[in-house]
């Protein structure tokens, strides 16, 4: 009883990137892949940043990066650079990589935090060959040689995601998946066990399928709409709820990194793409008007505004579960945590996988779906948590927004693992999520959260050993960063520019 | 009140646990921090319970402890092993080899090849094939080569690793002191303040570590309660052989328990474990007059990290050596701590994510044991019905439901035991899913017949050429002997 048609509802990043996901999966299986997608209704185009995971997407489907890049008008990206989260004044690059390399089996920042307990002042992303070669608009690709200091990074795009879908919409219908251009108007459920049977589009178009995958967005229209599937709310953690986003021209240099800069009711993010610059100011209403916001993002953009500024409107949190019945919801549809770490497009790179390992059968059965939510529930709640951190890991008192982050008991899970690091340099480990302790370490320590101890293990070191490593990683970093081209020099190089004419 | 920096440590205890914590303590810890290793005398060992077999992941431990292959092998009876065979288990019989990775062909698991197929993995594991052979080689550095996938372990005797160790000489910050515990005495909090010895000496330290065995002498102390599952008794002898065995131990299934066969240097060590309502059965199966005999529970301590004391091994939890679970346990026990040493003398942080880690640990290491009894064909009898009743685990419920409904495998965080692990285990004990990966149908099926062939004619052939394992293991302490020599 295989699954003979699937439907995607809605095109955009999510539903182009499962589209493109499954069709590769499922090439010669005789399985119709049907998207409905209507140019009546625009697309969020979730985060036009992304996490390193892209790349293992972009490779399985088969994806030349320098065509990609140039299509996308994609810049690479290192990490994440944030400035007055911990206090005004205050600015850090969260990188896709290591802080050093580990010395006698010890990660390298617990003897940082040894040197930084004994008056030293050199910051931890001094140690960190991302974080240097990003600050200095650098970039390469990361060394294979796992011995050099090159090699101890990843990296992802910025792009634009509008281009991304019509990007991946090209390579999906190159491979057998059917656009049809409508609007839902009707949803059509079995009476006895209430699956979804068809859609029915504005034009009497109706569209039946076994398995419907649910990229409407924010409405769901497939999983909350028609299922009444349920959402958790989980505002009381982050509760910002609105966003404004607007392009801007360059100015200067395009950098490999996305910039988040906190504002006193929420944060506005920079992202520099090849041809602009996207920006957007996340926001809590409670503390600030819709036009306020928009001003002080219009205030603060770099360049000439390219766009109208074009305002969301969302609640953070995932839906009850992600796969009900004969729907599973990928993207907005399934859940949204603000875009603070880039963390959408990853989100919808996860359910996509777990789809392909979790593919049904028209019996439907029960232990796909309960993995399939089970998974994904465990992904989104990781990510919260260390999105909240953000926000609490703050000095700041300088709103009221500020100061309820200060005073909110978050997750007892979050506040175990901020006392560990700060008790003694501790991170509290998982194997499986976006996050792991390196990611940590750059936020803590970043937002001022530093250890009052160190790890005793370093002492097995002399004070003198420890100032000689660090000095040779120092010099080592400086030595490969100089060796790093520039970064639009690099995308030129390997034929990425949209100005290029390779 | 400010904190107390934590200046001195006490490991308290005896035999394997007891060395090896002392051993990583000593070779991690800064010298300013006093070690003073009690060995406690007139202490039954229960270290014929962590079993003889190392996965591949000891390589790696012992560099920690400054122990080398050569040093290891070199260490009394040590030998290599490519896993376990289990004989007659729920009517099935198979090798559980360490096998890392398995091929992933157009992006699909290679089990579902099989399932689709219907076939054995045993023929595609070359581990498996030169265990069953008899024949062992080093794996080669070009991962080309089918053979860089077998991946190897050891078979130990635990007093061997215990002298290795106990000979590597001791710093200056480590004092060793033999004796008998005579009494404990608490402070605040129910804190260990100092132990007095039968000798009359009183000796105190800032962290008290317990490597007393399950009796857990300290940890009992500060009020860590046990959790008892079952009650079994084992009877242990190494029996002297000529010839050294292949590099694999052989586990098999008896109406009384079951009894394992692992070939060492010099002897074969049998263990068998069961109930004490059946010793004659067990007696006969084991065809020796024990040199050991032991009554024992698995189960585990409510809190392996309780007040200013911490149980390592045994003293935290008693698995039986069906599999490499219990010395995996005190490795990840010692990591753990090395980890976690203290800072101050108030360990709150230190303390919670050690119980943490502990709790984690100790269940999903288990898991992997707990699968080996969920299968119908075992025997029946007071052994395998207590074991039966036990509750399953819901996590083990998961990962076997996933398996059987379409060979998808459920992993958590740093489980110990891999997929392939996995895989293998769930072949062997005649698991079979209802349903395999999509993709399987949509490839050439002459092209997948053609590579199922090439690999295991090419593990068939390397396997041909591989010495025997005597010969390798004599062939290798010559050489290391020569080397030293030089």
């Amino acid at each position: 009883m295989k699954i003979e048609k699937i439907c995607i509802v809605g095109g955009g990043t999510a539903g182009w990137m499962t589209a493109a996901g499954l069709a590769h999966r499922l090439q010669n299986s005789n399985i119709k892949i049907d998207l409905i997608e209507s140019n009546q209704i625009g697309t969020v185009g979730v985060g036009e940043a992304t996490l390193p995971h892209i790349r293992f997407f972009n490779n399985t489907l088969g994806i030349n990066e320098a065509s990609f890049m140039k299509e996308t008008k994609a810049t690479f990206k290192m990490g994440i650079e944030f400035c007055d989260w911990g206090k005004l004044g205050d600015r850090y690059i969260h990188p896709f990589g290591d802080f050093g390399m580990p010395i006698n089996g010890i990660e390298f920042y617990h003897y940082w935090n040894k040197l930084r307990l004994s008056g030293d002042t050199s910051h931890l992303g001094e140690y960190s060959y991302p974080v240097v070669a990003a600050q200095l608009g650098k970039f390469r690709r990361p060394d294979t040689d796992s011995s050099k200091i090159e090699s101890t990074f990843g990296y992802a795009y910025q792009f634009d995601a509008g281009l991304y879908a019509k990007f991946l919409r090209r390579h999906a219908e190159k491979i057998g998946v059917l656009r049809t251009e409508g609007k839902v108007i009707h949803i059509n459920c079995n009476n006895e066990n209430g699956f979804i049977e068809s859609v029915k589009l504005e034009n009497e178009t109706v569209i039946s399928a076994d398995l419907f995958i649910d990229c409407s967005g924010f409405r769901g229209l497939l999983i909350e709409q028609a299922l009444k599937t349920g959402y958790d709310d989980w505002s009381k953690w982050l509760p910002c709820n609105r966003a404004i986003a607007v392009a801007c021209e360059t100015r200067g240099k395009s950098l490999p990194y996305t910039r988040a800069t906190a504002r006193k009711s929420g944060w506005q993010w920079r992202i520099p793409l090849q041809h602009r610059t996207g920006n957007g100011h996340v926001y809590w209403n409670e503390f600030i008007s819709d036009d306020e916001a928009a001003h002080q993002l219009t205030n603060t953009l770099e360049g000439p505004a390219l766009t109208e500024p074009k305002q969301l409107y969302f609640k953070t949190g995932k839906r009850r579960v992600m796969w009900n019945k004969n729907v599973v919801a990928i993207g907005l549809s399934a859940g949204f945590l603000e875009p603070l770490e880039s963390t959408s497009i990853y989100l919808i790179q996860e359910g996509i996988t777990a789809l392909i390992e979790l593919f049904p059968d028209k019996t439907f059965p029960k232990s796909d779906m309960v993995e399939y939510n089970q998974r994904m529930d465990l992904h989104y709640e990781r990510v919260r948590d260390f999105l909240l951190l953000h926000y609490v890991a703050t000095q700041r008192d300088d709103s009221e927004m500020w100061n309820h982050f200060r005073n909110l008991k978050f997750p007892e899970s979050l506040q175990d693992r901020i006392d560990s690091w700060l008790g003694r340099g501790y991170i509290a480990r998982y194997e499986f999520g976006a996050f792991l302790p390196p990611s940590w370490v750059a936020v803590m320590n970043g937002q001022n959260l530093n250890p009052k101890a160190y790890d005793l293990r370093v002492n097995s070191s002399s004070s003198l050993e420890i100032t000689q490593k660090v000095k040779s990683l120092s010099a080592s970093i400086n030595h490969a960063v100089q060796n790093t081209p520039d970064h639009q020099s690099f995308i030129e190089l390997i034929g990425a520019s949209i100005n290029g004419t390779t | 009140m400010v904190d107390k920096p934590i200046n001195s440590i006490l490991v308290c205890g005896h035999g394997l646990a007891g060395q090896m914590t002392l051993t990583a303590l000593s070779h991690n810890l800064p010298d300013n921090i006093q070690i003073i290793y009690l060995n406690l005398k007139d202490t039954q060992s229960f270290d014929q319970l962590y079993g003889s077999s190392l996965r591949p992941t000891a390589y790696n431990f012992h560099l920690k402890l400054g122990v080398t292959e050569p040093n290891l092998l070199q260490a009394g009876k040590t030998c290599f092993s490519y896993g376990t065979g289990y004989k007659n288990w729920g009517g099935k019989s198979w090798i559980q080899s360490f096998h890392l990775p398995f091929p992933i062909w157009d992006k699909t698991p290679f089990h579902h090849y099989l399932m689709q197929r219907n076939e054995r993995l045993e023929p595609y594991l070359i581990s498996a094939l030169a265990a069953k052979t008899g024949v062992f080689a080093h794996p080669p550095r070009d991962a080309k080569s089918p053979l860089s996938n077998a991946e190897y372990g050891y078979h130990i005797c635990p007093d061997d690793m215990t002298n290795l160790l106990a000979h590597k000489g001791v710093p200056s910050n480590v004092a060793i002191i033999n004796g008998t515990l005579k009494h404990i005495t608490h402070g605040k909090g129910n804190k260990i303040t100092s132990i007095a010895l039968e000798s009359g000496q009183i000796i105190s330290a800032d962290l008290y570590i317990d490597c007393s065995g399950p009796e857990a002498k300290l940890l009992s102390a500060v009020g860590s309660t046990t959790q008892s599952l079952q009650s079994h008794s084992a009877f242990m002898n190494n029996i002297p052989i000529d010839k050294l065995g292949p590099p694999m131990s052989i586990v098999e299934a008896y109406s009384f328990g079951w009894q394992s066969n692992t070939p060492l240097n010099g002897s074969v060590n049998r263990l068998t474990v069961f109930n004490s309502g059946s010793e004659s059965d067990a007696h006969m199966s084991h065809g020796y007059d024990p040199d050991i005999h032991l009554s024992f529970s698995t189960g585990r301590r409510q809190r392996a990290w309780a007040e200013n004391c911490v149980g390592i091994g045994q003293a935290a939890t008693v698995q039986t050596p069906l599999t490499a679970v219990p010395l995996m346990l005190l490795h990840r026990d010692i990591d753990r701590l090395l980890e976690l040493i203290p800072i101050t003398d108030d360990m709150d942080i230190e303390r919670r994510e050690y119980n943490q880690r502990f709790d984690d640990d100790c269940e999903n290491m288990c898991l992997f044991q707990d699968a080996l009894f969920a299968s119908d064909g075992l025997p029946t009898g007071s052994f395998w019905d207590e074991i039966r009743n036990k509750p399953k685990n819901p996590k083990l419920t998961r990962k076997l439901t996933q398996f059987e409904s379409r060979g998808y495998l459920v992993s958590y965080d740093f489980e110990g035991f891999n997929q392939e692990d996995w895989t293998i285990l769930h072949f062997g004990m005649g698991r079979r899913s209802k349903r395999y990966d999509l993709k399987i149908d949509q490839v050439d099926q002459v092209n997948t017949l053609k590579r199922l062939t090439s690999l295991r004619t090419a593990c068939e052939t390397i396997v041909k050429k591989m010495p025997p394992h005597d010969n390798y293991i004599s062939n290798y302490l010559n050489y290391l002997e020569k080397r030293n020599g030089s």
